[in-house]
């Protein structure tokens, strides 16, 4: 499985948010995109979907130009996990994860669909919640309801957009490192975009390091990307990197320059 | 998993050997899991039926209702025996089939496609407001219907020149909504602010029309924008009822889709929904669903808003179940309320339109109140 992203800009209208993006992910893993605010995290993941038509340059899955596919031939290789879910009517948690499934089978749920969303909520720990109401929960549960939608697609490259934003720092260690174990598990190849570099540096097999205005300033290990230089440079913070457990953890300084 | 970890479980390798297990479809849990679904489906299918039965015993009511005194059973065993070519009884088959039973089915096929109509609208548009009176529909028909009505300007002559003109000027606002729609991205809100806007237009248009109308104009007028199921014959049905039966199936068929487009525009498109495509499509055709049942009977409020929010207190907000369960609701809603209206104030009657608002509201007000939730 791969992501090509050959010399691309984006944005929306006439607004230039991505500029001669170069990316090139293959492979199960776990790859955390990261970057300060309005760098384009969010634009760069929905290009690789097709959510947003990039205005120049090419994105492919497997080799494929995705101007050539259909949405369901894209939905059926990525799976994508909005940073935001919507609740206008909202459903209890089991049905909202089993419209997960819409692609897996026909009109009527099958008993693997009904397995597989019960597993998904066994794996992320939220059983307790399946007849809950969804629009009853809390935004961190939100987001636990969503990442079950994104697994239960079973696709080969899942995407999702800051999945960590809402969750206390047991369930974002939680989460992230699950993202990790299933992308080698199941050989599946993770995207997903985040905020706490930390957490992030302690599991992802690969890093994106986005910087302004709007372009990818390096791709590798953690230990590459996460230097006290990059981290600076980018975030316009002072910091110390550590080694623990083999990973770096950066130390802010209280002082912004 | 890294050094300095060994020896130490770690919960999220676990849930990930879990997750990367083959699925045991025989074990216990599954097998109870699948069982606890089928129930819940069960009960969903149940209201359905339970609609299907409460308008099959008021269509008998509703029947027996009138000058000529029929028994319950007696006026089933009349319709059967038309059904079956085994008249017993000339007049009382004529009074049966001929004078009483078109306003029922009419009633049963309108209310249908009104509730299906604001099922669609408000999955959508993702509007709990969403109704064919929101989205300008039913003002766009009331327009034609007093063009034709006042000023005599019709598409066609004769018979239909109402029922023409209120179809024709019905699609009006919706091909606004789509073109602001297809501008402006397909953003809901965006559609249901066009809709608001057209509904005012046409409404103005339709007072100034109204201030130079004749009192024999007014009157009908008036008949017309409270709606009535009982001017509808049996030559006015099967356009009705093809138009309603089509459009509920087509949704029907669609439902998990609506299901998918529920999550959010984004979720939708990356699950491999088109979802420009997908609204504007279902758009047109429960305009063209509300368009034919409304030139018939005239405008009919409440039954479009509320049906569907009633059936997603018992059922649930899946699609699937939904759509249908609004349909045999919203037949049965409006059967009601026409009965009602019929019987109330006998021998004068109320009109289909007026009694809906009177039962719905209520118990609309009612089903809130006992929501546990705050928000909807």
């Amino acid at each position: 499985m791969r992501i090509d992203i050959e010399n691309m800009d984006a944005g929306y209208g006439d607004e230039r948010i991505l500029h001669g993006i170069d990316l090139h992910l293959e492979g199960p893993g776990l790859t955390c995109i990261i970057g300060p605010n309005g760098v384009g995290k969010s634009t760069l993941v929905k290009c690789m979907n097709r959510l947003l038509d990039p205005a120049s340059g090419k994105v492919s899955i497997n080799g494929r130009d995705i101007k050539e596919m259909t949405r369901r031939e894209i939905a059926e290789t990525v799976a994508y996990v909005p940073v935001q879910s919507e609740d206008v009517f909202a459903m209890p948690v089991f049905d909202t994860v089993l419209i997960g499934r819409a692609n897996k089978s026909k009109w009527k749920t099958s008993p693997e669909d009904v397995v597989k969303v019960r597993k998904a909520l066994e794996v992320l720990g939220i059983s307790d919640l399946a007849s809950r109401p969804f629009d009853e929960l809390s935004a961190g549960q939100h987001q636990m309801v969503a990442i079950a939608r994104g697994l239960v697609q079973e696709s080969e490259i899942l995407v999702l957009d800051e999945p960590t934003a809402n969750l206390d720092i047991r369930h974002q260690v939680f989460v992230t490192s699950l993202m990790h174990e299933i992308a080698v598990s199941k050989g599946v190849m993770v995207v997903m975009i985040s905020h706490n570099l930390n957490i992030a540096s302690m599991f992802a097999d690969r890093m994106v390091l986005m910087s302004k205005p709007g372009i990818v300033k390096e791709v590798g290990t953690a230990a590459e990307v996460v230097t006290a230089e990059n981290i600076s440079e980018v975030y316009d913070v002072d910091c110390e990197i550590v080694d623990h457990q083999g990973r770096p953890v950066i130390l802010l300084d209280r002082y912004l320059s | 998993m890294e050094e300095g970890q060994a020896g130490r479980i770690d919960s999220a390798k676990r849930a990930a050997e879990l997750w990367a297990a083959e699925d045991d479809l025989g074990s216990e849990g599954s097998k109870k899991a699948v069982n606890d679904y089928r129930v819940s489906e069960m009960r969903k299918l149940a209201f359905t039926f339970a609609c299907v039965a409460a308008a099959v015993i008021v269509a008998g009511l509703s029947i027996i209702y009138g000058t000529m005194d029929l028994g319950f059973v007696e006026c089933y065993e009349i319709i059967w025996d038309h059904l079956t070519g085994n008249i017993q009884d000339k007049l009382l088959d004529y009074i049966v089939v001929q004078e009483r039973l078109p306003r029922v089915v009419a009633a049963l096929v309108t209310g249908a496609g009104l509730a299906v109509a604001g099922c669609v609208m408000q999955s959508v548009l993702k509007n709990p407001l969403a109704d064919p009176y929101t989205t300008g529909i039913s003002s766009g028909a009331g327009f034609g219907a007093t063009l034709a009505i006042t000023l005599g300007v019709s598409i066609v002559g004769g018979n239909y020149a109402i029922v023409v003109n209120a179809f024709v000027f019905a699609l009006v606002p919706m091909a606004v909504m789509l073109a602001v729609g297809k501008l402006k991205g397909a953003s809901p809100t965006m559609m249901i602010m066009a809709g608001i806007a057209i509904m005012f237009i046409f409404n103005s248009f339709t007072t100034v029309l109204k201030l130079h109308a004749d009192p024999d104009a007014l009157a009908l007028l008036y008949q017309w924008t409270v709606g009535t199921v009982s001017d509808c014959s049996w030559t006015d049905i099967p356009p009705m009822a093809a138009v309603v039966i089509a459009g509920t199936v087509v949704t029907q068929a669609l439902s998990r889709k609506l299901n998918v487009l529920a999550t959010g525009d984004d979720s939708a498109k990356a699950m491999g929904l088109n979802v420009e495509n997908m609204r504007i499509m279902l758009l047109l055709l429960i305009s063209l669903m509300v368009a034919t049942v409304v030139s018939f009977t005239g405008l009919i409020g409440f039954v479009g808003l509320v049906a569907p929010h009633v059936c997603r207190i018992f059922v649930g907000a899946d699609n699937r179940y939904l759509v249908l369960s609004s349909a045999m609701f919203g037949a049965v809603l409006l059967e009601v309320a026409d009965l009602v209206g019929r019987t109330v104030i006998a021998p004068a009657t109320l009109q289909v339109g007026v009694v809906t608002a009177f039962i719905g509201g209520p118990m609309f007000l009612y089903l809130i109140m006992r929501q546990k939730r705050s928000s909807w």
